[in-house]
């Protein structure tokens, strides 16, 4: 447990506000005009936006703001690195200068804007994945990808696969935790000495790990079969649901923001 | 009812190919409980999925044939559909992210409609008393509670028989408990037919019949009684027969009329029957 805990991004934090109940497919598009609309900016104001729009988003999600400050965390570390980069070497009118270091106006526009940029990148993946189960972003990426099926792309299939090997990523590190535990005992030295000696120590690791994880495999074929599991062939699905009116706010809104990023750009 | 006809099963390997299972023929009624039982090795895995329908025999038949019809026109097992099979590990069985989204996973390969699977994922909720766990990762379950979203997922489908390779194997005693009893029930209030193969004594007493495999063949079948009675079927399967049973046998030496049981109780009675 100790490896998964503690990591936000990726996680479900289940509620039932409109936007958890909200089609994961439309969440999904939304999250990728937001992205692309972030992605295209030139200048902070025009996050001005897309900043509203996601805030709005996490008030009405009601997932606590804690959440994605945990969210932020790990990013942290990027964030002061990319700030310090371009604080200390941007050219350009210096306000500031001690020594060598010398910080200039256009360094901070520009340390301000990339900040701006990671943290509303977080905020956006962190919202759409907090309020939207698993299976649901499977079945919402399997949709997505639908249009591909005509060029030969298993949709369905990689939405199964991708599901399949979330329901396994707690028990295989489960598993390698008990297989550390169990070298360990036998007094295998891991994560010790140079870098050679770390990189062995992993191979009695990794190898039951792999045998463990092919022998999972085999039987999980045989059980997904017993249960009438064939390739290729259609398959309903328990996760249904239409088209809401939140739906189409979500969609309309994540449409305004994109034009209204694209409006600041043009009256500048 | 499940007709095995001179099932004979091998597979090709580097060093030639094996005999696995030889001239099996058994027969499994409708709603019947049977104990399978052998030593390692002895081809209960690879007869479990003969019956389930996810292998096919070398030579042979298994089919589904009505009771009443004394020759079979039998049509094929359908994996899922007619023979629901749990096997040992539950943490290789259980595919989806949830407890109710796995116990849908075989309804959606039946293409059922979304009101029909919710109605079924509900009923195998409760028939193993898992409603409360419904929103659950497998993860976060006891080995017995997997075990039982195991099964439900496999009843969602509404097989005619259930078929448990050493399910309770991994279990402690009163999961294992658990899971059997809520087995039986299952075969009580639903009719449905129950093979089990084990390793436990206690599972065994529970059915109705028995049958011994060893080295690919059956050496032994009926009713556990009989079945411990006969001293060489017991031997050649590797059985260790009931406390009980041999407790009786002992007996036997001294009243040689002493009757065989298989528990605690019967031999208390027969015991005092004797004074
Ligand atoms: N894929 C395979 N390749 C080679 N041999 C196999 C294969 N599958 C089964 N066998 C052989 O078939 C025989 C029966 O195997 P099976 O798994 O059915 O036994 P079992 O009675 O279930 O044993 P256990 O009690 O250990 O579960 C064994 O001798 C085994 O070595
Ligand atoms: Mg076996």
């Amino acid at each position: 447990m100790s490896f998964s805990q503690g990591f936000v991004l990726g996680q479900h934090y289940p509620g039932s506000s409109p936007v958890h109940r909200s089609s994961a497919l439309v969440k999904l598009i939304a999250t990728i005009i937001v992205m692309v609309t972030i992605f295209v900016a030139v200048n902070t104001s025009e996050y001005l936006p897309v900043a509203l729009f996601l805030l709005s988003g996490i008030m009405v999600s009601r997932i606590p703001a804690r959440f994605f400050l945990r969210g932020i965390k790990p990013i942290l570390f990027l964030i002061v690195l990319t700030v310090a980069v371009q604080i200390l070497f941007t050219p350009g009118d210096s306000i500031w200068r001690f020594g060598v270091v010398r910080v200039t106006s256009q360094g901070l526009v520009l340390a301000a804007f990339i900040t701006c940029r990671l943290v509303l990148l977080t905020l956006a993946s962190v919202l759409l994945t907090a309020s939207t189960s698993p299976i649901e972003l499977t079945d919402a990426i399997s949709d997505l990808l639908k249009p591909f099926r005509y060029i030969g792309l298993p949709s369905a299939e990689i939405a199964l696969v991708m599901s399949i090997a979330m329901r396994f990523v707690p028990t295989i590190l489960e598993e390698t935790e008990r297989i550390i535990r169990a070298q360990v005992s036998r007094g295998a030295r891991i994560g010790e000495g140079g870098l050679v000696a770390r990189m062995r120590s992993f191979i009695p690791i990794l190898v039951p790990l792999f045998v463990s994880s092919f022998r999972r495999a085999d039987d999980l074929a045989i059980a997904m079969e017993a249960r009438g599991f064939r390739v290729n062939q259609p398959r309903t699905r328990y996760h249904l649901r239409g088209f809401h009116a939140v739906d189409l706010v979500i969609l309309v809104f994540s449409l305004v923001t994109l034009g209204a990023a694209v409006l600041l750009r043009v009256w500048r | 009812m499940i007709r095995l006809d001179k099932v004979s099963f091998s597979i090709e390997t580097s060093a030639g190919a094996v005999q696995v299972l030889r001239d099996i023929d058994l027969q499994f009624p409708d709603g019947s409980i049977t104990a399978i039982v052998g030593p390692n090795g002895s081809g209960k895995s690879t007869l479990a999925r003969l019956i389930s329908g996810l292998l096919c025999p070398s030579s042979g038949v298994v089919a589904l044939v009505d009771e009443g019809t004394a020759s079979p026109p039998g049509r094929r097992v359908c994996p899922g559909v007619d023979v629901g099979l749990v096997f040992q590990n539950p943490d290789n069985q259980l595919v989806a992210t949830t407890v109710e989204d796995d116990i849908a996973f075989g309804l959606e390969n039946l293409s059922l409609s979304h009101a029909e699977m919710v109605n079924r994922v509900d009923d195998a909720l409760d028939m193993l008393g898992l409603r409360e766990f419904r929103a659950y990762p497998p993860h976060r379950l006891s080995g017995g509670q997997k075990q039982k979203v195991a099964i439900a997922g496999v009843l969602a489908m509404k097989p005619a028989f259930l078929v448990l390779d050493e399910a309770t194997s991994l279990l402690d005693p009163s999961n294992r408990q658990e899971v059997m009893r809520a087995v039986f029930d299952l075969n009580r209030e639903l009719g449905i037919g129950v093979i089990v193969v084990t390793h436990l004594l206690d599972e065994v007493l529970g059915t109705s019949r028995m049958v011994v495999l060893a080295g690919g063949i059956v050496i032994a079948s009926g009713e556990p009684r009989d079945v411990f009675a006969a001293e060489d079927s017991v031997r050649c399967g590797g059985l260790v027969p009931p406390l009980s049973a041999r407790a009786s046998r002992l007996m036997q030496l001294r009243w040689p009329d002493f009757p065989l049981c298989l528990d605690v109780d019967e031999f208390v009675e027969a015991a005092c029957l004797l004074s």
